[in-house]
């Protein structure tokens, strides 16, 4: 489990992280979305040792990161620009993580070679963006870490890649219990594979719930009426966002299904549908209903 | 919440330094190749010439064997030891530099200290291993040549390993402390320029800064005399200060076992420092200017100070008048506002380390102030007659002819004691050398308040007090008084001075065995061998008139008679340094200065004695019975063959 506690990070005047408190359960996939600069990988950093809080904690299984080995042993970061020594191929890269992390699994490296097409003996530097980010997980994940931290992790990879990586990291949450905490600003890609979702902002979060929670809470609706009922004929619904074009009605509300549709059914509407949001709409909704001024959040 | 910290995995520091070796394998390739030239190939080369030649002796394979490793070992330190030294550094430690590589290696499970000891070992090692083994390499092929190995050090004696062993442990100590020294600062700042930007100001500034303070000081502070700072200091700032060290004990000495130790203490201080500061340091200071602000506070002083000092120095030429204080401060502030340019990499923020300038301006022109006021009374101080052994006065315009002595080992350079000048040791001529000084104080104080920055001391009070401790004040001519010159000749002519300072009171008879009688001119005439009574009268004649106050200064022209003291069966030494006699009441044995072994042989340089027959009567008439009795003949006088 990674348990975050007021943690606070500043680089000169500018707060990166802003007293941040939340958790991220063991076993699971967590994403954290955020607009740029909104601290999603200063986080990372700070979870996986590189940095060191100013103030708060981030505890990896009850034990801080920062200059402790037996806890950094058992986590792997991958950073949204992978670095790799100038000469370094994937075999020294390879040797290096074999003689530093403990949980090293040779076979395991093995297997996930063959599955990703790369030639071990060519300098890392000389592949492309999304080699060298496949070389960066084929030594991840051969360390057999328990926590795996990957910043901006789908950015360069080919639709195959990204599938594979997905079902790759599936299966070890699933068959070794691993926790996976993944910073993206593709809500799409998280939407497939997280279990939790936290939203950055500003440094702060804004919130972070489980994904079914967030997409089976929280509907669109699309009604016409006519006439038109008053504004706070709709003070039923625990309403996210409202906007109407005429006679038609359109708005976001938390709730099931049935108790919205009980709710619509009676304001007589004429016609009436209930549509699933995608993550990146529940986001949007979310975040106007925090407030927030959604251009300028979401990329 | 509990905070844990645990012991590295075993192998990491096996691994960090494996994967720094292979890091900087290419680079310690072409170190390697450029060693191999330079020690075992050369020294081959130039072995198999000299074999060659038809009778080779193995003394001279020896001797260009000695010579040729010892100067490799000089060469190589500031060529490839120095240069890879900032080579491998830079490869293993600019991942500091780096957010991206900062980023790898810090989320990796290697305690910082591990990460820091393997890559400073693995530089090392690969500057140490291939140094060693092929100096190792180089003395077996002079052996096979049959170069003569020895110990120790003996002209004529074969290869002296011990010596060169010395230098080796020493340029291999040196290279450790600077490598330390490189890492601290990369461990200090974020970028790789500012490291080398400042490793070079430290390197260069501290030295500088030493030299420039205690020049200044010199010429602020009336009566402070001592601006040689010992070389030591020098050397304690950084391991680069050592070329010159080595050089100035360049012979086939070893090098000193006390600076060896503080090159490896050196080290050790830049190390810890280096490990402290790396366990302090952010990873997010990659690629900022400084990891932590103390060494951007040191630099920037050192370069504002010395910049200030040297355009100081460099008006006070060119325009004597102007306040060099002001011009200091000026060049300090144009100084600080680069350094903070450059650190800054632009305008901005410029003058938020104003204040700090401000700070140290402000000190500076209280330091000024102290001096310019005497210090305390330390210009003005002045012993009492009954507390001084002896006093030497300095006056470095003063007159030749006065006794320089040495003493000159077998194995070692010459050791020079000091030359006087004015030396005086009886409390009635001490107390007129105390009322000399006196009337320079007195002359200082009629000046006001504050006393003017000057040029270089040009006079020098020297009191050896009964306690054992030395007091020197030393003034420029500007600050003398008009009577000054005059109350100098007069100390100059006391006879307990002549005595103690001119040369023919520190020879008898037997420290020479001929004369040559000369003009400026004719000097061809050969030297004659003069009897042990003849010689005698000639001292005691010669003696004579310098206590009648005869000077030979006084008499030099073209046409002078010249007479000099040679000891032409003086096998070692030239025909002109006499063996010196000491009489045992000699003032010398109390000056601190005087530690030579007993036994140790005592030298002079013999002047040559200007004469004629008004100044130095009785020489003058002791030559001429000489000549009378046909044992010597004289110059022609005024002969100018021209």
């Amino acid at each position: 489990m990674i348990e975050v506690n007021h943690l606070t990070k500043r680089f000169g005047s500018v707060t990166a992280l802003d007293d941040i408190s939340f958790q991220v359960e063991s076993g699971s996939i967590f994403g954290l979305v955020g607009s740029n600069g909104a601290g999603k990988s200063t986080f990372l950093r700070t979870a996986s040792g590189v940095y060191k809080p100013d103030m708060g904690w981030v505890a990896i299984d009850g034990f801080k990161p920062f200059e402790n080995t037996a806890v950094k042993g058992k986590v792997c970061f991958i950073s949204d620009y992978p670095y790799f020594p100038r000469t370094a191929t994937i075999e020294d890269m390879a040797d290096l993580f074999s003689h530093t992390y403990p949980g090293w699994d040779k076979d395991l490296f093995q297997k996930l070679c063959a599955c990703f097409p790369l030639d071990r003996k060519q300098r890392v530097n000389n592949m492309s963006k999304g080699m060298q980010r496949q070389a960066a997980i084929l030594c991840a994940l051969g360390a057999r870490p328990t926590h795996l931290l990957l910043d901006e992790i789908f950015d360069g990879l080919d639709p195959v890649m990204r599938q594979l990586l997905k079902r790759i990291l599936s299966g070890e949450v699933s068959e070794r219990g691993m926790t996976i905490v993944i910073a993206s600003h593709n809500l799409r890609e998280l939407e497939d594979i997280c279990d939790h979702v936290g939203l950055f902002h500003r440094g702060g979060v804004v919130f972070d719930r489980d994904l079914d929670d967030l997409k089976l809470g929280i509907r669109r609706v699309q009604a016409v009426f006519r006439p038109l009922p008053e504004r706070s004929a709709f003070d039923c619904f625990d309403l996210v966002t409202l906007r109407t074009q005429g006679s038609l009605v359109d708005f976001v509300a938390r709730g099931t299904q049935e108790e919205i549709l009980a709710k619509l059914e009676t304001l007589h509407p004429i016609f009436s549908e209930i549509l699933p949001l995608t993550l990146e709409e529940v986001f949007i909704s979310e975040m106007e209903a925090a407030g927030y001024d959604i251009d300028n959040i979401l990329s | 919440m509990t905070s844990t910290t645990f012991s590295p995995k075993a192998g990491g520091f096996c691994q960090v330094f494996r994967s720094s070796f292979r890091q900087i394998r290419g680079v310690a390739l072409l170190y390697t190749a450029l060693l191999t030239v330079t020690f075992p190939l050369l020294l081959a080369l130039s072995l198999a010439q000299v074999s060659a030649a038809p009778y080779s002796l193995i003394e001279e394979r020896s001797r260009r064997a000695m010579e040729y490793l010892n100067g490799a070992l000089y060469f190589t330190l500031p060529a490839f030891l120095w240069t890879f030294t900032i080579v491998f550094a830079v490869s293993l430690f600019h991942y500091l530099q780096n957010k991206r590589s900062v980023d790898l290696y810090h989320a990796l499970p290697i305690r910082r200290e591990t990460m820091l000891l393997g890559r400073v070992c693995a530089a090392f090692a690969s500057l140490a291993v291939p140094f060693v083994v092929l100096f190792l390499l180089s003395l077996a092929i002079a052996a096979l040549f049959g170069v003569q190995m020895q110990w120790t050090y003996a002209p004529e004696a074969g290869c002296a390993v011990g010596p060169l062993f010395s230098k080796l442990l020493f340029s291999l100590l040196n290279t450790l402390a600077f490598l330390c020294l490189v890492v601290f600062f990369l461990v200090c700042c974020g970028t790789v320029f500012d490291a080398a930007v400042s490793a070079i100001a430290f390197c260069g500034g501290l030295p500088l800064l030493l030299l420039l303070c205690s020049e200044y000081v010199h010429i602020a502070l009336a009566g402070f005399g001592s601006h040689n700072i010992p070389l030591i200091v020098y050397e304690l700032t950084n391991p680069l200060v050592a070329i010159p060290v080595m050089f100035q004990t360049g012979t086939m000495e070893g090098t000193s076992p006390a600076l060896t130790v503080w090159m490896l203490i050196y080290a050790a201080i830049c190390l810890a420092l280096s490990l402290f500061l790396y366990r302090k340091r952010r990873s997010e200071a990659a690629e900022n200017a400084f990891a932590f602000p103390l060494p951007r506070i040191i630099i920037r002083f050192l370069v504002s100070a010395c910049s200030g000092l040297l355009l100081g120095f460099l008006v006070k030429s060119l325009a004597p008048g102007f306040p060099m204080p002001i011009s200091v401060l000026i060049g300090a502030f144009l100084a600080h506002l680069a350094v903070e340019m450059v650190y800054n990499r632009g305008v901005r923020g410029l003058w938020k380390a104003t204040p700090a300038y401000g700070v140290c301006a402000a000190l500076f022109l209280v330091f000024t102030l102290i001096c310019a006021t005497g210090a305390f009374g330390y210009t003005y101080r002045i012993p009492a007659v009954d507390d001084v052994q002896a006093v030497e006065v300095t006056d470095v315009v003063g007159h030749n002819h006065k006794v320089s002595l040495f003493t000159q080992s077998d194995l070692g350079p010459n050791t020079y004691l000091s030359s006087y000048e004015i030396l005086l040791g009886e409390p009635e001529n001490v107390e007129d050398a105390i009322a000399l000084h006196q009337s320079v104080l007195d002359s200082l104080r009629a000046r006001g308040p504050l006393l003017p920055v000057t040029n270089d001391a040009d006079v020098s009070f020297r009191y050896i007090l009964k306690d054992g401790s030395v007091m020197t004040r030393s003034f420029s001519y500007s600050l003398v008084p008009e009577s000054f010159y005059d109350e100098t000749e007069a100390l100059n002519t006391l006879e307990e001075n002549v005595r103690n300072t001119i040369d023919c009171f520190y020879i008898s008879a037997d420290s020479f065995n001929s004369i040559f009688l000369h003009t400026y001119y004719d000097d061809t005439m050969d030297a004659v061998p003069l009897d042990e009574a003849d010689r005698a009268d000639l001292l005691q004649a010669l003696q004579t008139d310098y206590l009648a106050g005869a000077d030979s200064d006084t008499v030099w022209d073209d046409s002078s008679v010249i007479l000099d003291l040679l000891n032409v069966s003086n096998l070692q030494y030239s025909s002109y340094q006499l063996r010196a006699t000491l009489p045992e009441d000699s003032i010398l044995f109390s000056l601190p200065e005087y530690d030579v072994p007993e036994g140790e042989p005592l030298f002079l340089n013999a002047d040559s004695y200007a004469l004629d027959a008004q100044t130095f009567p009785n020489t003058w008439a002791c030559l001429k019975e000489l000549e009378a009795e046909g044992k010597i003949s004289f110059p022609e006088e005024g002969t100018n063959i021209g």
